[in-house]
This record gives structure tokens, C-alpha cells and sequence, in this order.
């Protein structure tokens, strides 16, 4: 068979093995791992009036996996008594997600400007997350909306990294700079929700105790989700991830049968 | 039914990039140009308000101070001079000092000395012998990576046995990355889908299939034509 | 060569990376301030470079509209939408409908979609590639598939014993690779910043 049609029936398959289970969900369990647990704890044990950032960063190519957990955090965060600081440091899109998903969750009573505010995007990436742990007031000057920092009234005891309680960050990239910029100078719980891409070096993190937890993508979305009990996304496409990388098994195994198969074949060479 | 403009569109687009899948088209390339398009102007829109919120109004309200940054940052656009292209190295020279200043400080601080400290706490005898064999494997697996880097080229003796190990472990880490990787590429491709298929576009996939279809035999017979 | 085209740039950069690196070992007020505020700098400095890829793409394609060179007309495709978005920006603002409506059904499924036709690319090359030739390969192709089946839920359904090699996989072998690279890369990194601050690397110049 040639190359090209072989190709062809791989994407027919892989179109078939994401849209079937879509449209025809096979309802699999799902079991929640120990660092989104750890998440889920960090956010849960916060005391009253702690001071939680949430760094909404990612641009729409991470939509898919970075928007169910920016509605599942934003949506936990804002059951707590905690206060919560909106930012974002790294991609551009952040901003546009930070604003849809305030217009989406259920704020339970909280007030802008009293228990959340959103500071806008920064850019400069390592230069951005200096200065916002330097000194935020000197950085944002005011917030997204152009309000004076001077004048929000959760901000008067939030200026530097001292002052922050928990950081949970929706990064895609530059994690190593968020430890080393953030994360270390003040031995801040930090949690990381990220692509899945990521994980493997998160992983480093979480095991040198420098993370308290971490998401790991659309999985790690749809965990949190049942966690606290919202379905969306996540939840929807993980029949869906389960097929498609059983498929991707299947073609590994047979992509080896058939090549010690030509190798036999072929004497040995 | 409500086919309305927005998923008209988004679906229109998605499946405009599909087409790549069978080959180049020129559908394909319009809509690629469209994106690169697109994409730039996010960045200018969102960098003019906060050049304005940033600089600006902190000058306009007597931090006269953030004149220098936004000269600085004005200059940058001499780039597109010839003849005072120059002027565009002061912004990037402070930006590159600042950078490699920032990274000094944290890759030390946050990676070399979070990362080594992590490794070197690790306790080889530990209470049971699998957690053992685990600290064991990690830190024999660091120092066999790093080794690796360092010796890469010039490794003899027995260090090349523990460069070969090393290789090993690096290995795993990126097989790690491509397994990982998996999981990223389908959850794009899923959310494509469940766009296509849970909005009112699933009723216009019909048609475009057979649309496709019919491009698809326009095509092969073309190309046996040519043949 | 006169100095301001050179020197000048390179001791700017000596300082500010003196000042920002210095800042973080030694306790000093006039120092620390001084370090926040050229921080801070740098981020105005990086908002303003945000304009640059618009610009030269604008003057790039528009050079190409004018000759009406190769095809000129996804040039004028590319340039009306950039105009567009900017234009709706600045006039209704990033928080308005007209923006959000761009974002939300032109831009975001065509930069999902792009990247979306890198899942058919994987499954062809995990097919083709992931072989059992040599040791690397297998410990690559065993370490991709323990990570694949601990990710997929069916997995965990089938056999727990999936998630367990899966997360020893990823907090062993993988986790002693990771930190290796890290801390590698990390000494990389420290040392190209010396070497920038002073004044041995170049490249961020340009021209002479």
C-alpha cells in the first residue's frame, strides 16, 4: 500500500476515533491523580484573606486545555474567602480569557476592587515577573481598567511577593523562570496548571517540593472539574483522548510487527 | 435550528485548515494568511493599551521619569531605518542587560541551586528498599546526565560508561515529552471536533463533506489526466 | 566605528545586568529601587516591541501589494485583516463585542486548528519512527507509551498498574533526565548571560 493512502486512512481513523466517542460518550471513570489533589487542597485549606494570584496566560493554540481549567480555578477560587489578584505575564491572549471568564463565573458575592482585581497583562516575560514580585504598585500603576492602584482597596497591603499566599499560574512556557523569578526568592506556594507538554518538567518541580500541585492539561482539567463538581470541557473530551491514544498504541505495536517482520525478512539487516 | 454568523465562520475557517490534510490549496493559503494577519494585530492592539496605561498616563499624571522608557521604547521602531538603524540597539541593549541580569538571578536561585539541593536531599537508604532504589536511580541518573552534557564529546574511560547512562535517562525524559505531547495534539484536535459536532455546524458538515469529496475525485482524475 | 553605535549599547548592558544581578545578592535600598525601576523599564520597552511583528509584516506585504509580486493578493487579505482588528481594537476597545467576536470565532479556531493537524502528524510518525532499533530508541518509545497509557483514562480502567508505571516512569527516570537538563541548561543560560553583560556575545546587535 502507498505511503500516501496509508496516511490518508490514518486520518480518517483519527477524525472517526475523536468525533465518535463525541458524539456517543462511553462514560469511562475517571480517576483524580495526587497532584491535581494537591491543587484542589492548596486553594481548599487557604485561610480567610489570603492573597491568591492567578496568572491567566495562553494564547488560543492551549485554548482547549487551559480554558476548563481557568473557569474550574477561577470557579473555586471565588467560594473562598480568599482575595484574589488577576494577572497576566506571558502571552497576550490571557487578556482576553481573563475578561471572558469573569463575565462567566459565578462570583458569589464578591466585589472588584475589594476581593479580586484584575492588573492586566505585562509584557517582557522574566522582566514582567520581576517586577511584578518586586514591586507591584510600580509595575501596574493601575489596573486593567485604568482605576489607580493606590485607590483599589485590596491593593493597599498587596505590593510584593511577601504578600502573596499562593500562586497559581496558567502558563504554557517559561516555567523554569516562574520557579526561579518567582517560586524561589520568596518560597511561595506555587501551583502550575499547564500543558500536558509541560508536565514532564513540572514533574521535576513538583518532586523538589518548589510546586504544591499541578494540572496536567485537558486531563488535569477534567479532574478538576469533578473535583468540584462543574462538567464542561474537560470532562466532555476524555472519551475521546482515551480512544485516540489507544489508537496510537495499536499503531506503534503494529508499526514495529511490521518492521521486524521486513527485518526477518530481509536476513536480519 | 440557529446557524448564526460567529459558528458560520469559526466552522467555515476550521475547515478551511483542514483542507491541508489532502494538500496545499489555495483556500488553505488564503486563510494561513488571514491568521498571520490576525495574530499580529492581538499583540499591537493589546501592546497600544498598555503602552498607554503604562507609560503615558504615569507621564501625564507627573512621573516624568517614564519618559525615558517610553523614548527607549519608541527607538526600537528605528529598526526600520537604514540610516539610523543604530538607534534601535539602546532599547535592545537594555533589554538584553536586564534579561541576562534576571536570568542570573533566577536559574541560580530557582534551577541550580532548587534542583541540585532537591537531588542532593534524596536519601539513598531509605526505609524501604523500592524508594531506595528510586533515589538511587535519580540521583545516579543526575549526575550521569549532567556528566553527559559536560562530556559529551570528550568522554574516555569510565566516564563513558556513565555519559552512556546518562544518554539513557535523558532519553526517558524526552520519551516522556512525546508521550506527553500526545495528549496536547488530541486535545487540540478533540476540541476542533467537539466544536463541529455540538454546534448547529454539525448540519452543514454534510454538504462540505460531499464538497470535499467531490474536490478530492476532481483532483485524482486531473493528476491521471497528467499521467 | 564610532562609539555610540557600538559601545555605548554594549555598556548599557553591562550595567543594567551588573544592577538587576547584583540587586538580588546584596541588601540595598537605593539599589533596589534603582533595580525596580529599570525592571519596569524593560517591561515598557518589551510592550512597545509587541507593534514590531505588525509593522514589518505590514511594510513587508504592502511592498509585495505595490510590485504585485507572487500572489499579491493573500498579501492584501493579510493586511486588511491585520488594519481590521487593529482598527476595531483601538476604536471599541479589547473588553468590547466587536473585539471579543474576532477573538473568540476568527483568530482562536484558526491558531486551535493549525495546531490541531499536528495530532494526524504524530500518529503517522509515531507509526513510521517509534521503533525498537537501538537501546535509546526503546527507552525513548518505553517511556513515550508508560506516559500515553498513564494519560488515557481506559487505560487506568482496564489495569491500575498502568497509572503506577506510568507515574514511576515520570518520577524517576524522568525526573533525574529532567533535572540533568535543567540544571544544564540553567549553567548554559548563566553562562551566555556573562558572557552577554560583558559584552563577549553580540549577536543581539545586529549589523556593524
Amino acid at each position: 500500500m502507498k505511503t500516501t493512502t496509508i496516511n490518508y486512512l490514518i486520518y480518517v481513523l483519527i477524525f472517526l476515533a475523536v468525533s465518535v466517542p463525541i458524539l456517543v460518550p462511553l462514560g469511562l471513570p475517571l480517576v483524580v491523580s495526587k497532584p491535581t489533589r494537591d491543587v484542589y487542597e492548596a486553594i481548599q485549606s487557604l485561610p480567610a484573606n489570603s492573597v491568591v494570584v492567578l496568572d491567566v496566560t495562553y494564547d488560543p493554540i492551549n485554548e482547549v486545555e487551559q480554558w476548563p481549567m481557568t473557569l474550574a480555578l477561577m470557579e473555586h477560587l471565588f467560594t473562598r474567602p480568599v482575595k484574589i489578584v488577576l494577572v497576566s505575564l506571558v502571552h497576550v491572549g490571557g487578556v482576553v480569557y481573563t475578561l471572558r471568564a469573569l463575565n462567566i463565573v459565578d462570583k458569589h458575592g464578591k466585589v472588584y476592587g475589594q476581593d479580586y482585581v484584575y492588573l492586566g497583562y505585562f509584557a517582557g516575560v522574566e522582566a514582567a515577573m520581576s517586577a511584578f514580585v518586586s514591586d507591584m504598585h510600580t509595575l501596574a500603576k493601575t489596573d486593567f481598567y485604568g482605576t489607580p492602584i493606590d485607590q483599589i482597596p485590596m491593593m493597599k497591603n498587596i505590593r510584593t511577593g511577601k504578600d502573596i499566599n499562593l500562586f497559581i499560574t496558567l502558563t504554557t512556557a517559561y516555567t523554569s523562570s516562574y520557579i526561579g523569578l518567582i517560586q524561589a526568592p520568596f518560597k511561595m506556594p506555587m501551583a502550575i496548571a499547564t500543558v500536558s507538554v509541560s508536565i514532564p518538567e513540572v514533574r521535576a518541580y513538583y518532586n523538589a517540593g518548589q510546586v504544591v500541585g499541578f494540572l496536567n492539561g485537558i486531563r488535569g482539567a477534567a479532574e478538576y472539574e469533578k473535583l468540584i463538581n462543574r462538567p464542561y470541557w474537560g470532562l466532555g473530551l476524555m472519551d475521546a483522548i482515551s480512544v485516540t491514544h489507544v489508537i496510537l498504541i495499536g499503531f506503534v505495536v503494529l508499526g514495529n510487527i511490521q518492521y521486524f517482520y521486513n527485518r526477518r525478512k530481509s536476513g536480519g539487516k | 435550528m440557529s446557524l448564526t454568523p460567529d459558528i458560520v465562520i469559526a466552522g467555515l475557517l476550521t475547515v478551511g485548515i483542514f483542507t491541508f490534510l489532502w494538500r496545499d490549496n489555495r483556500v488553505f493559503r488564503a486563510i494561513e494568511h488571514l491568521y498571520i494577519g490576525v495574530t499580529a494585530a492581538q499583540a499591537l492592539v493589546i501592546g497600544v493599551g498598555n503602552v498607554n496605561r503604562l507609560a503615558v498616563n504615569p507621564i501625564l499624571t507627573g512621573n516624568i521619569i517614564y519618559i525615558i522608557s517610553f523614548i527607549a521604547g519608541a527607538m526600537i521602531y528605528f529598526n526600520f531605518s537604514k540610516r539610523y538603524s543604530y538607534l534601535a540597539r539602546y532599547p535592545v541593549a537594555l533589554l538584553v542587560g536586564v534579561m541576562a541580569g534576571l536570568t542570573i538571578r533566577g536559574q541560580t536561585a530557582g534551577i541550580i541551586y532548587g534542583q541540585s539541593a532537591a537531588t542532593a536531599q534524596l536519601t539513598l537508604i531509605a526505609k524501604d528498599l523500592l524508594t531506595s532504589a528510586n533515589n538511587i536511580i535519580t540521583v545516579t541518573g543526575v549526575i550521569a546526565a549532567l556528566s553527559y552534557f559536560i562530556f559529551a564529546r570528550k568522554a574516555a574511560g569510565h566516564v563513558k560508561y556513565l555519559s552512556a547512562y546518562g544518554k539513557y535517562v535523558i532519553m526517558s525524559a524526552l520519551g516522556s515529552a512525546f508521550g506527553a505531547a500526545v495528549l496536547v495534539r488530541n486535545a487540540l484536535l478533540g476540541g476542533r471536533m467537539l466544536f463541529l459536532l455540538q454546534t448547529d455546524f454539525i448540519y452543514l458538515l454534510p454538504i462540505i463533506m460531499v464538497l470535499f469529496a467531490i474536490w478530492v475525485l476532481y483532483d485524482k482524475r486531473r493528476a491521471q489526466k497528467q499521467q | 566605528m564610532v562609539w555610540y553605535r557600538r559601545e555605548l549599547p554594549l555598556t548599557i548592558t553591562f550595567v543594567l545586568g551588573i544592577l538587576i544581578s547584583s540587586d538580588y545578592f546584596l541588601v540595598f535600598a537605593p539599589l533596589q529601587k534603582t533595580a525596580v525601576t529599570f525592571n519596569d523599564f524593560a517591561t515598557i520597552v518589551a510592550t512597545f516591541a509587541l507593534g514590531l511583528g505588525a509593522a514589518s509584516l505590514t511594510l513587508m506585504h504592502s511592498k509585495k501589494i505595490i510590485d504585485r509580486s507572487g500572489e499579491w493578493y493573500h498579501s492584501v487579505l493579510l493586511v486588511a485583516s491585520l488594519l481590521s482588528v487593529v482598527a476595531v481594537g483601538l476604536i471599541f476597545g479589547v473588553p468590547s463585542d466587536a473585539f471579543q467576536f474576532q477573538f473568540k470565532n476568527i483568530y482562536s479556531p484558526l491558531e486551535a486548528t493549525v495546531f490541531s493537524l499536528l495530532a494526524f502528524y504524530l500518529l503517522t510518525t509515531a507509526y513510521r519512527a517509534l521503533r525498537i532499533r537501538t537501546v535509546e530508541t526503546t527507552v525513548f518509545l518505553v517511556s513515550a507509551l508508560a506516559v500515553v497509557m498513564m494519560n488515557a483514562p481506559v487505560t487506568e480502567f482496564l489495569w491500575g498498574g498502568f497509572t503506577n508505571i506510568g507515574s514511576w516512569v515520570l518520577n524517576v527516570p524522568n525526573t533525574a533526565g529532567q533535572r540533568g537538563i535543567l540544571i544544564g541548561a540553567a549553567i548554559g543560560a548563566v553562562a551566555l548571560a556573562i558572557r552577554t553583560i560583558l559584552g563577549r556575545e553580540t549577536g543581539y546587535l545586529g549589523g556593524k
